[in-house]
């Protein structure tokens, strides 16, 4: 193990950001970078627990400790082997993962958690930078082909692991480029697009043959894909996302999250969308309802593009500043947390329930009313009760719907191939990723409902077991998930 | 109760195998000869006085026996024996027996009739029988129930045969095959009282009156011994401590040469090799008598009949009874600093021919002219002496034992650890320990005879050896040998770093290697035994000069003729060998050692069929190997490749060990394990244990070759790190050897101190004989299919990402690795239910272990719970708070633990009645009083350790249970350590 | 004595037998007549047969205990291999006792990985009566399970000894008695759906329990459990549970004649003297008595030689154990082993009867593992002591005038003065205390075990006054004509005394004289040396 005393004599410390005024100025990746021997020095704080519950705490069971120590021990070549034996995309995780491991943490009992993620990016950079991360195409191809609808992680997941078990495999994307929420989803600032290219090229050197354009469902039929390929993997997300049913919702000026984002990062990619068609918040008074991941995003995004104000708006009450009672290690901890959003500006509301919108003669949204509830707890659910007296109202030019999404979207694709659909309206599979259509599997937030980029690659991973299995009979792929 | 002789058969969980036993010895001898019936009262004295050592069983009236040994009373028997009519020769002319004989008379009378017709048969006369008269008025019901009829039995020579000593030896040698040939032919016969027979003595020199009885009462039992006309010189008693209560009448001492006070640890590895060499033997003295003796260990016996066979065995083939003792229980002689050159030659050279039987012992001994002591090398069992002026010894356990005015005491001694001590009736004087040895050591030119022949694995030949491959390859082996990660991280390197054998806390909950899912080595399959109570561990850290880890291989010869060529072997100072030295084993061209390889592999594809007939050709070719005169077997199991596995080493080196014994040729040849699958300590010590004379794990150092390759063993090169890993693992044998009280690795080869817990019947009689499976589990089958596993990984049909190892998961939980009890959910869950009083939380933890449990992590989890009777209303069963007092903590120190966690748990017990336990560390006498708000800091249990840290008067007054602890669960056998820094 | 590295020697130096077993309990059950003696065992093949011998050595209770617990450091090998668990090694002593008949008068309690009601169920049914946990409380203390009890690193305070680290404690004694009437509760849902009313009534039914078989497992379905499950075919008679006290034969005590005898000296402090003859058959003389004083007087004991006990004879084993101070023995004639063990503050002495005519520092008057343990009086030895002299001792004083095998091994206080030639491997592991040896032949360095000690001359004022005041003392206990000439020829003979001095202990000794000298109480870091961190 590491310094077995490291914890006790180093603290925390992770990349500063970059100063405020200047990162809001471009579209570049907020965190400085780390100098490598103070990362190992980090590394150094791992304990090497008996049970690991980080490794518990991360779905895609990532040997934490292990790597950790090799870090520390200057070993980033066996490190990055380790990582790669668990995770195929540390690039990612290691910059978009809210880090669930370092929640679970046993250093996080009563310290400061080690900066696992952070680790974890560290390993990868530098194992591309020393030209570790190669092209390894299988040994043995074994004829048979998968086709993977959906290119976000999960399906890029998918696709690695059973490209490395030699099957042909073929990614359909039904936007231009490949990536799925990667790409359109997560902003410039958070994950340059550079990294997802990087690996992309390199599995495509490995043999995945990638269509983007290629909506299933709609430009391609599930027959054809039925016919050429041995297996279909569903990883097309959970992208129906949750509308806010009010008064005034119809009024110009009111949009998805997704569809704000999108938008951005087209023109970060360097695509030119017409300005009539962007969405800015230039100048603009702006709120974002929805005070999660996706709601930070477009926070980000909004100072970015240079908003006059901007208020973020969330119906659960404050998160505490340490874990509740009933919220014990190693649970992920509900505190209240400050992304580099947050710290950039804007004001966060809590307890707050938008009542309507409305708009001036033109179908423009004019003002939002509002009110702040209380929750409580009925029959086992949530329930927001609105305080009376406490309305209010604000006026707006935009306004961001960031509040999650019901799962996928079933017309099309879903429909065509009749697969059997859970109560919560996600595609169901059995305990080998096989929906109720036989060779047809999914994976990803597409059943699983809408989760973490880590989750999505553990499914990805699990599922092509399944497949491999259901292909071959046997399968030597690792499935982090039951 | 079972009312059976010699105790009810193995049954359930028990074997009579285990039975141990301890107890008071003493002599009382006339050192000038001078026979009188003194002697016998004085040493009955003894024994009385030495009762408190002795047990007594569920009755307090039942002893686990006495009996006492003396000189042939001639004067008493001659005139016993006239009523019978029977006309005894002069003294040393005739024999005498005491004969345990079956109560049914028919029975008696067909043991009777085949004595006689052996006897003729032997060319000697029957005189007659005697009855004994026997009183058991005083014994217990138990000890009645199975008493057996008493008879002796006079043998008369040819006229005139105890003219001479030759002859009188000759006479005695006759007794003995006698003895023997009853004995063999009796225990063939199906006579349901069979039991009941067995001769205690039959000889023309000592008679022996012994029974399950206390001390006090053996004269009511056998009033011969009141008789004033049984006289002796000498008189040898033992009063017997045994772990049961079965009635036995046999097991009680002495035995024909000896009375012992402690115990045999190596007595299986000491019974199979002695049975390997008979075939070897060659008397001179016994000429073809020899073979009607065999087997010269009669099965079933205590470790001390056992060695008591054996003792004689050496002693009516010609050797001095001393020397046979020296033989058998050396000093420890390697490291000592002021031995002779001599002495240590003699030592040297009868260990080629012959392991030491190791264990604590204080051994008395005599023939009936000679009396004298031994005590072990390490001086484990306490053994003293008064001479006094009148030419009185007096030796026992204890002093104190016989009144001796003190101003008529010469001197009063102790037995030196490893000394011996006799008294020659015959010269009429003592002979002290350095005469004895020195008067054996210099008999022949032992150190010119090894000077010659024995050869030092350093003095031979250097030869090539196969260099290392690549990582590509090391790493495809460990997958096929079954290496993980965590044999490389947390094994492996820091036997490299350190030398040392790492160390790890809090026990294990992982499954069973058979309740586990993944294929597991077969080491796995075996845990070791340790000493407990009966015997003690050794110490080998701090009393390192009684252990000895050098061995020597190479084939014996004939065990009783010593010769200088019997110690023609290779000597090795450590038993882990490394690449040079196999290399120049397989290579040896000196004349006297041919080496062989015979390949350790079989077709996985094949399964069970296959390595059961792999197995099969490989004991041939041993045989075969043997009968072409090779006489070092080097078991490989170098060339996996594509089409075959390795056979598990340990399954490989047991199975040709056990199949050589069967076979008579174990003794030939030496077997050197050149194997991959071995790595860690415990494989190793287990190879060595069923027989290996050295290891050498090739694939462990290429394992920390690559390691070093890829910076994993900072500041090592290859040299460094492999000596001390060598290093580690020699020292890990040391210490499992002394766990078990074995302190040279001499009698630990093939002394099989393991028990096996998942293995079936078929698997531990054909290759692991006599090693205790109690549960019965996998077959040959399931052992091939894990190596097929394992084989599967390293050669798969499909390549599938990077080849890499498994993560193991034994010592640190893995998501992927073993089961643990204790794991993310169970942990969270117990917190959290504790914490948060919810009882609710709690079963949800409860039903995650009991799930797990059943999921085959543990033997209960297997098991169904089923009603005794109709359910009952909660509220009749028994309250929670009467539960509460049947819980403990378990032995925590101080020490280990923090004040306040120590405390906590104090007060949690005292709390609900329960009782916590103070650990070895001591307590703080400020936690005795209550503290003001009624909570109680104090440890219900106090813990009485081998350190005896804080045990005062004081402490112990203020416990309600002294614990002493014997063994722990993580270390069980060996001491523990606090480092300084947690003191 | 923080600083002072303290090692668990493998065996306890006066059990290297059954009979030294039982032995030791009687000793500690004269130590405390009202304690319940308790023998641990751990499971392993024929751990049955030993409890056997243990409830024939009149053990109250024996634990079995699996192979799978314990805290603290052990060798990896040891965890994983050594022992067996529980189940096996539990029904197996249920077994031999009861085919004995032994069980009826121990308790036998069983730990080792206990987590929930149904283990303990299990537990019962297999033939306990009492059940340990050990883990389970300490994860329900805050233990994560992190595996470092060894490293003194423990990140919840519990297995460390860090002042740092032990702020982090969480844990209360509510948490864990919660845990234990979860268990107790969950044991009783159990016996309700069963069908008993109490634990007693389960004990040993192994008839409730059933294999499950493992059909489907690939390795457990060879598995056979009947051998677990056997019940020994026995009479009704024959108890399955603990139905009597064991005897342990108090009443044949000396020691009932000298509490009655020294009642005054035990109750009010009154100076007794008294003059008895002995015999090997009384055993653990005075130990009794010790408890009497004790129990009234705490650790403090009497005024020293508040009881003075002139023995003449030949003493049994454990002579003198655990006499706490205000206990004066002389002993003229000879004493077996363990003589003075534990000695706790009391005053020992013994010597040869005035007619014997023997040279008695050439003669053994004491037998093996004479103050074992020992932890504060003083003792003295008027002639050689066995093997294994002064073995542990913590705290006596005491002179001696020769030794066998392994002197002063594994000592961690006290002093000893001995005054003629030692046995090989003197002071092996010896961690503390200081012993002086009178080296007449000059060889004493050979016999010596170098590996924690260093070997001084006994030069300083402080180590010469003490020596010559002991052997002033013991030659005043013991009339010793040979003492007498050392003294007598002082100046010959100071400079042929070996001072044995540990290691650690001088590191220590240096630390606090240091602090002392600048006013303030040594640091932790200080005691513990700058290598052990």
């Amino acid at each position: 193990m590491g310094k077995v005393t490291g914890f006790l004599e180093i603290k925390r410390k992770g990349p500063p950001r970059r100063p405020v005024e200047e990162r809001i100025r471009d579209w570049k990746e907020v965190y400085l970078p780390f100098p490598e021997p103070e990362m190992q020095k980090q590394g150094a704080r791992c304990m090497d627990c008996g049970i690991p519950f980080c490794h518990q705490g991360c779905p895609l069971g990532n040997i934490v400790p292990d790597w950790n120590d090799l870090v520390y021990r200057d070993q980033w070549r066996d490190a990055i082997d380790r990582l790669h034996a668990t995770n195929n995309f540390p690039e990612w995780t290691g910059r978009l993962c809210p880090a669930p491991c370092e929640g679970a943490c046993v250093l996080g009992i009563n310290d400061d958690p080690v900066t696992i993620k952070q680790i974890e990016q560290s390993i990868i950079e530098h194992a591309f930078e020393a030209g570790w991360v190669e092209a390894t195409p299988p040994a043995v191809r074994t004829g048979k082909r998968v086709a993977i609808i959906g290119s976000g992680p999960a399906g890029l997941a998918a696709a690695a692991q059973l490209n490395a078990a030699g099957h042909w495999v073929t990614v359909f994307e039904r936007d231009d480029r490949i990536g799925g929420l990667l790409r359109y989803g997560i902003p410039e600032f958070k994950m340059e697009k550079r990294f997802l290219d990087r690996r992309l090229q390199i599995m495509e050197k490995e043999g995945i043959a990638f269509r983007t354009n290629a909506h299933v469902g709609v430009s391609v039929p599930v027959d054809e894909l039925r016919s050429e390929f041995g297996a279909i993997v569903l990883a097309g997300g959970a992208c129906w996302p949750r509308d806010l049913q009010v008064p005034g919702r119809e009024l110009r000026g009111i949009h998805f999250a997704m569809e704000y984002l999108t938008l951005q990062n087209k023109r970060c990619e360097g695509d030119s969308v017409p300005d009539d068609t962007f969405i800015t918040a230039h100048g603009k008074r702006v709120v974002i309802i929805g005070g999660g991941d996706t709601g930070a995003d477009c926070l980000g995004t909004v100072h970015r593009q240079g908003a006059h104000s901007v208020h973020q708006f969330e119906l659960l009450p404050r998160p505490p500043d340490e874990r509740a009672r009933d919220n014990p290690w190693p649970q992920w901890p509900n505190i209240f947390r400050v992304s580099s959003a947050h710290e950039e500006g804007g004001a966060r509301v809590y307890s707050v329930s938008t009542q309507r919108f409305t708009g001036d003669a033109e179908g423009r949204v004019e003002q939002l009313h509002a009110a702040q509830v209380e929750m409580v707890h009925k029959a086992g659910r949530l329930d927001f009760t609105p305080i009376p007296g406490s309305e209010f109202t604000l006026d707006v030019d935009l306004v961001l719907l960031a509040m999650g999404f019901l799962g996928p979207e079933r017309p099309g694709m879903l429909t065509d191939l009749g697969v059997k659909l859970t109560e919560r309206g996600n595609v169901w599979r059995d305990l080998n990723w096989m929906t109720s259509v036989p060779g047809v599997f999914a994976c990803g937030d597409m059943q699983r409902g809408q989760s973490l980029i880590v989750w999505a690659i553990a499914e990805g991973r699990s599922a092509a077991r399944g497949v491999d299995q259901y292909l071959m009979g046997v399968s030597e792929l690792p499935a982090p998930l039951p | 109760m079972t009312h059976e002789p010699g105790g009810p058969q193995a049954q359930g969980l028990y074997d009579p195998r285990h039975e141990h036993d301890a107890c008071g010895v003493g002599f009382v001898v006339n050192i000038k000869g001078t026979r009188s019936h003194t002697i016998v009262r004085q040493a009955l004295q003894v024994l009385i006085n030495l009762l408190h050592r002795g047990a007594c069983g569920c009755e307090v009236n039942t002893g686990d026996g006495a009996g006492i040994l003396i000189q042939m009373p001639d004067k008493f028997l001659r005139k016993h024996t006239a009523q019978f009519g029977i006309d005894l020769p002069a003294p040393k002319e005739y024999g005498a027996g005491m004969v345990f004989l079956p109560r049914d008379p028919f029975q008696r009378e067909t043991i009777q009739t085949l004595f006689e017709k052996v006897v003729l048969e032997e060319g000697q006369r029957v005189l007659g029988w005697r009855d004994v008269p026997a009183d058991d008025r005083l014994l217990g019901a138990t000890a009645v129930a199975v008493k057996p009829v008493f008879r002796q039995i006079f043998i008369g020579g040819e006229p005139g045969v105890g003219a001479g000593v030759a002859a009188h030896a000759r006479f005695e040698r006759k007794l003995y095959v006698i003895r023997k040939r009853v004995e063999i032919a009796v225990d063939a016969l199906e006579l349901p009282e069979r039991k009941f027979f067995y001769i205690p003595s039959l000889s023309s020199n000592t008679l022996i009156y012994k029974g399950m009885l206390i001390a006090d009462q053996i004269t009511t039992m056998y009033p011969d011994l009141l008789d004033p006309d049984l006289e002796s010189a000498l008189a040898l008693v033992h009063q017997r401590f045994s772990t049961n209560t079965f009635p036995s009448w046999p097991l009680a001492h002495p035995y024909r040469y000896i009375a012992h006070n402690g115990e045999i640890n190596t007595l299986r590895g000491n019974i199979n090799w002695m049975h390997a060499r008979e075939a070897l033997c060659q008397s001179d003295l016994l000429g073809d008598d020899l073979k009607k003796i065999f087997p010269v260990i009669r099965e079933g016996g205590s470790d001390t009949a056992t060695f008591d066979n054996v003792l004689e065995f050496l002693v009516m083939t010609g050797r001095s009874l001393p020397h046979a003792i020296l033989m058998m229980i050396p000093e420890p002689w390697s490291g000592h600093e002021s031995m002779s050159a001599e002495r240590k030659a003699f030592y040297e050279y009868h260990g080629s021919l012959m392991e030491p039987w190791d264990g604590p012992a204080s051994i008395a001994f005599t023939d009936g002219t000679v009396i004298g002591a031994v005590l072990d090398r390490n001086g484990l069992r306490p053994s003293r002496y008064y001479v006094t002026k009148d030419d009185l010894v007096i030796m026992a356990s204890e002093v104190g034992v016989l009144d001796v005015p003190p101003e008529n005491i010469l001197l009063k001694e102790r037995l030196h650890p490893g000394r011996i001590f006799l008294v020659d009736t015959a010269q009429g004087r003592i002979i002290d320990d350095e005469e004895i040895k020195h008067t054996f050591a210099t008999e022949h030119p032992y150190g010119e005879w090894l000077k010659q022949n024995l050869v030092s694995i350093e003095d031979l030949p250097p030869a090539p050896y196969i260099p290392e491959p690549d990582h590509e390859t090391v790493v495809q082996r460990q997958q096929a040998f079954g290496y993980t990660h965590e044999d490389l991280r947390i094994l492996l390197a820091p036997m490299a770093q350190n030398g040392e054998e790492p160390v790890g806390s809090m026990g294990t909950d992982t499954a069973l290697a058979v309740l586990s899912d993944r294929p597991r080595m077969l080491y796995d399959y075996f845990k070791q035994l340790f000493a407990q109570v009966t015997n003690p561990p050794l110490d080998a850290i701090r009393e390192e000069l009684v252990t000895s880890m050098e061995s020597t291989i190479g084939p014996e010869r004939n065990l009783l003729r010593p010769e200088p060529g019997s110690c023609r072997q290779i000597k090795i100072k450590y038993p882990i060998i490394d690449n040079h030295e196999l290399a120049k084993l397989k290579h040896v061209s000196l004349e006297g050692f041919r080496s062989v390889t015979l390949p350790m592999l079989f077709d996985p594809a094949e399964g069970g069929a296959g390595l059961e007939r792999e197995m099969e050709e490989l004991q041939h070719r041993a045989s075969q190997a043997i009968a072409d005169g090779y006489n070092i077997l080097i078991l490989s199991d170098r060339g996996v490749n594509v089409g075959r596995a390795p056979i598990p080493s340990l399954l490989a080196t047991a199975g040709v060990h056990h199949h050589l014994v069967r076979e008579g040729s174990r003794t030939k040849c030496a077997l050197v394990i050149e194997s991959g699958d071995a790595r860690e300590v415990h494989h190793v010590a287990l190879l060595i244990g069923y027989g290996a004379g050295a290891v050498n794990p090739y694939l462990a150092f290429e394992t920390l070759d690559d390691m070093i390759r890829t910076g994993l063993l900072p500041g090592q090169d290859h040299t460094k790190a492999v000596r001390n890993y060598i290093k580690a693992l020699n020292k890990g044998i040391l210490k499992v050897m002394s766990k078990m009280g074995i302190s040279t690795l001499q009698s630990y080869c093939g002394a099989q101190i393991f028990e096996a817990v998942g293995l079936n019947r078929d698997v531990i009689d054909r290759y692991f004989t006599w090693t205790a499976s109690r549960i019965s589990g996998v077959g040959i089958d399931v052992i091939a299919e894990e190596a097929r596993r394992r084989h599967e990984r390293a050669f798969p049909e499909r390549p599938v990402l990077e080849p890499d190892l498994e993560w193991g998961g034994e010592y640190q939980w893995r998501r992927d690795g073993e089961y643990h009890l204790f794991n993310p959910d169970t942990v969270f869950k117990l917190q959290h239910a504790t914490r948060s009083g919810q009882y609710r939380i709690f079963k949800e933890y409860t039903k995650l272990v009991d799930d797990q449990n059943r999921r085959l992590c543990t033997l209960r989890g297997l098991f169904e719970l089923k009603a005794a009777g109709p359910p009952v209303p909660s509220e009749e069963v028994e309250p929670v708070a009467a539960i509460l007092k049947r819980f403990a903590t378990g032995a925590m120190s101080y020490g280990s633990i923090s004040q306040e966690a120590h405390e906590t748990l104090a007060i949690a017990m005292n709390r609900i009645g329960g009782r916590s336990n103070t650990g070895e560390g001591g307590e703080d006498p400020a936690r005795y009083p209550r503290d003001p708000n009624g909570d109680w800091r104090r440890s219900a249990v106090k813990q009485v350790a081998s350190a005896r840290f804080g045990v005062t008067s004081e402490y112990l007054v203020n416990a309600d249970d002294l614990q002493i602890k014997m063994a722990q669960g993580a270390k069980p056998g060996e001491g523990g350590q606090l480092p300084g820094h947690k003191v | 004595m923080p600083g002072v590295g303290l090692i668990s020697p493998p065996p306890h130096h006066d059990i290297y037998s059954i009979e030294d077993l039982a032995q030791l309990i009687h000793d500690l059950k004269n130590a405390n007549p009202r304690a319940r003696i308790h023998v641990k065992l751990v499971a392993e093949v024929g751990v049955g047969t030993v409890a056997a011998g243990v409830s024939k050595a009149h053990s109250d209770v024996v634990l079995i205990s699996g192979h799978d617990g314990g805290t603290g450091a052990s060798p990896l090998t040891s965890i994983k291999h050594g022992g067996i668990p529980w189940e096996l090694g539990l029904a197996e002593t249920q077994q031999v006792l009861v085919l004995n008949n032994l069980r009826d008068r121990i308790v036998v309690q069983v730990d080792g990985q206990m987590k929930t009601g149904r283990d303990v169920l299990i537990a019962a049914l297999l033939g306990a009566e009492e059940y340990g946990f050990s883990t389970a409380p300490l994860v329900v203390m805050g233990c994560i399970m992190m595996r470092v009890c060894h490293l003194n690193t423990c990140p919840v305070g519990i297995a460390t000894q860090d002042p740092e680290l032990r702020k982090r404690f969480t844990g209360g004694p509510e948490f864990v008695t919660n845990f234990f009437r979860y268990v107790a509760e969950e044991v009783r849902e159990y016996m309700a759906q069963l069908g008993f009313r109490s634990i007693d009534e389960m004990i040993g039914r192994v008839d409730c329990l059933d294999l499950r078989p493992a059909v489907s497992h690939w390795k457990a379905k060879g598995l056979d459990y009947s051998q677990i499950l056997h019940q020994p075919d026995v009479p009704p008679t024959v108890a399955r549970r603990c139905v009597r006290a064991q005897d342990h034969g108090l009443q044949k005590a000396l020691d009932n004649m000298l509490i009655a005898r020294c009642a005054e000296a035990i109750l009010h402090r009154k100076p007794v003297e008294l003059s008895l003859p002995i015999r090997n058959v009384n055993r653990t003389v005075g130990t009794m008595m010790g408890y009497e004083i004790t129990s009234r007087h705490g650790g403090e004991g009497l005024p020293d030689d508040t009881i003075t006990i002139h023995f003449t004879g030949s003493a049994g084993q454990s002579f003198g154990a655990f006499v706490p101070r205000g206990v004066t023995f002389t002993l003229e004639g000879d004493a077996n082993d363990y003589w003075g063990k534990g000695l706790s503050g009391g005053k020992l002495s013994v010597f040869p009867p005035r007619e014997s005519t023997f040279v008695p520092e050439e003669n053994i008057i004491i037998g093996n593992v004479a103050l074992y343990g020992a932890t504060s009086g003083e003792a003295y030895v008027r002639g050689l002591a066995g093997e294994r002299f002064a073995v542990r001792n913590s705290g006596a004083y005491t002179v001696v005038e020769g030794v066998g095998d392994h002197g002063c091994e594994y000592m961690t206080g006290g002093r000893v003065v001995v005054l003629g030639p030692t046995g090989r491997n003197f002071a092996a592991g010896m961690s503390g205390g200081i012993a002086y040896v009178l080296d007449l032949a000059g060889d004493f360095r050979r016999r010596c075990n170098l590996g924690m000690v260093d070997l001084e001359p006994l030069d300083q004022a402080e180590d010469i006054r003490l020596v010559r005041d002991l052997i002033t003392r013991h030659t005043a206990c013991t009339k010793s004509d040979y003492a007498a000439r050392i003294l007598g020829d002082w100046i010959a003979m100071q400079p042929r005394f070996v001072k044995i001095m540990p290691k650690d202990y001088k590191r220590v000794l240096l630390a606090e004289a240091r602090a002392r000298a600048e006013g303030r109480p040594p640091t932790f870091a200080e005691l513990v040396g700058a290598t052990s961190g």
